[in-house]
């Protein structure tokens, strides 16, 4: 093998190795949620974020920003014990609608839906150009697998 | 030509580099940032005699190692063996990090973290200067995401065009996305100081237009902050102004004070407008017993949202660094804050940490961080740490 095609291989294989570890904590959330308030079933993703799918940066319903203001982080289940157990001492009400968010949720209501609540906007990262929408599932991957590729097939050319 | 151009900037992207930022580098008569880094305030892209001196000054030398300057090319970009034009400085990092975490009556938490995963380059021409970052970030980083995915990202953290006013390069003026000017600028960014000031290293920069200042006694900027366009809509951007001034009255001891104040029309998490102040001192002293250096930074936040409590309190921290032998560092830090919308007792913080820069271009360091984190009433939350880190940079 070629110093320039073992270059090649080794970004490939990085660029494998460097796969995200898809939302592995924040899967836990739930679960975490239940437990530690005695609830019925665990409540649905939307609970805290805009849709089912999760992902970081969608997290902004107002009890999830209760639970950032006492000191959530992404992927940190620990974080979510401490602020679980904050929101229900002071018994914080996150929309405005008079019942505690524990109370909401212990009797499967939402603790989004109150009067307290307005539509503001969702906050978004990345570039500020559009681009075509990326896979949430790591397809930034691909660039570095494209640059590989692209240096490969210039190096072939160049030998025709 | 190309087709190594293309390998060689995929190489620095797929196999990073990171702002290295040591300011205990002031043991070694390094008052000043701008003989090592590009940026005149440290961090991002290390200059030519930066290079040099990583590799004769903070590893680890041994015995059966050439000490002439043969021996120090190891430490230019991948190790001398692809020679750099004068005008241009390429770098790359990794440092990654296995978190375990035990917060009292919760169950343990552990994590491996990809840090850093960036490419960085400088190109000079003149008297213009031009720094970019491209990276890949697995999870987080979401400030300085290009892409738009919840995770698994580009980055780039900072990018920006510079030109200097003099001939000796002490005046810089810049305009991109830069780090803020404040502060110790360290790679501890999960200081209560970092994020209490939301003030850090790893994706809090901001675009903006700034002046910086470097000369034998003194190093200050100022920064005029538009607000980072990578995050979206404008109302969760900040504006304001930030920046230091810090008087080197000899070289192995700098005093500086650091301010902040922006706003921001809707706070993310409090949906308010909000105004955020930070104002404080910050010390680099490199005592007369050789091996210690001293750093600390203390700073007054206040965060003002419309209608609801502020959050107000002082955040700081105070470290003695250790260099046992060339390489080797001990690091003893304590953290306190109070920053708070009551007036709870401080959280104070202990951190237990061991660095070893054992091989050109690499380093491992070990941190036990022991928090007392205070919460209503008289009741506080215990929490131990233990990181694991690995860093290698081109």
């Amino acid at each position: 093998m070629k110093p320039h095609h073992l270059v090649a291989v080794m970004i490939a294989v990085g660029a494998l190795l460097a796969s995200p570890e898809h939302a592995f904590a924040s899967q836990e959330f739930p679960g975490i949620v239940q437990s530690d308030w005695g609830l019925a079933a665990a409540p649905d993703c939307i609970v805290c974020h805009q849709s089912d799918a999760g992902g970081m940066g969608t997290s902004t319903k107002p009890f999830s920003r209760s639970l950032q203001r006492e000191g959530l982080v992404e992927l940190n289940d620990g974080s979510l014990h401490t602020a679980l157990a904050a929101l229900k001492s002071q018994m914080v009400d996150s929309d405005g609608d008079g019942k505690s968010d524990y109370e909401e949720l212990l009797m499967g209501g939402d603790p989004n839906d109150g009067p307290g609540q307005m539509d503001f906007p969702v906050p978004q990262t990345g570039c500020a150009v559009r681009t075509p929408p990326i896979a949430a599932d790591g397809s930034a991957q691909t660039w570095f697998l494209s640059l590989a590729l692209a240096a490969m097939l210039v190096r072939a050319r160049r030998k025709r | 030509m190309i087709w190594r151009a293309l390998l060689v900037l995929a190489f620095i992207v797929a196999f990073p580099s990171r702002a290295h930022a040591y300011p205990w580098m002031i043991r070694h008569g390094y008052a000043q940032c701008v003989q090592c880094h590009v940026d005149p305030s440290g961090s991002g892209p290390l200059t030519a005699y930066g290079r040099a001196m990583g590799e004769v000054l903070l590893r680890t030398r041994y015995k059966w190692e050439r000490n002439d300057d043969k021996g120090a090319q190891l430490g230019n970009f991948l190790f001398g063996t692809i020679p750099l034009p004068e005008q241009l400085d390429l770098g790359g990092q990794a440092r990654a990090a296995y978190y375990i975490t035990k917060i009292e009556k919760t169950a343990v938490d552990k994590q491996l973290l990809w840090m850093q995963l960036d490419g960085q380059a400088a190109f000079h021409a003149g008297p213009v200067v031009a720094v970019g970052s491209l990276g890949y970030a697995p999870h987080a980083a979401l400030g300085a995401a290009l892409t738009h995915g919840p995770d698994s990202n580009l980055v780039s953290r900072e990018h920006w065009l510079g030109a200097y006013l003099d001939e000796d390069h002490e005046m810089l003026l810049r305009a991109g996305r830069m780090n803020l000017p404040f502060g110790i600028r360290t790679i501890e960014h999960n200081l209560w100081v970092r994020t209490g000031t939301r003030i850090d290293l790893n994706d809090t920069q901001q675009y903006g237009l700034s002046a910086a200042f470097a000369s034998e006694h003194f190093r200050a900027e100022v920064m005029g902050i538009a607000g980072s366009l990578q995050i979206r809509p404008d109302v969760f951007r900040e504006r304001g102004y930030a920046g230091y001034a810090e008087y080197i009255p000899v070289s192995r001891l700098a005093l500086g004070v650091s301010s902040t104040i922006v706003h921001v029309k809707l706070d993310e998490q409090l949906l308010r407008p909000e105004w955020r102040h930070a104002h404080g001192l910050m010390g680099r002293w490199s005592t007369p017993w050789d091996p210690l250096v001293v750093l600390t930074e203390w700073d007054y936040v206040l965060e003002s949202p419309q209608y609801v409590a502020r959050r107000k309190g002082v955040v700081g921290y105070a470290q003695a660094d250790i260099e046992a032998t060339q390489g080797v560092h001990f690091i003893l830090t304590g953290e306190a804050n109070n920053v708070s919308t009551t007036s709870a007792p401080p959280s104070w913080a202990g951190w237990l940490s061991y660095a070893w820069f054992f091989a050109p271009h690499a380093d491992i360091r070990v941190d036990n961080i022991f928090q007392s984190i205070a919460s209503s009433g008289s009741q506080r939350t215990n929490a131990l740490s233990l990181v694991l880190q690995a860093h290698v940079y081109l």
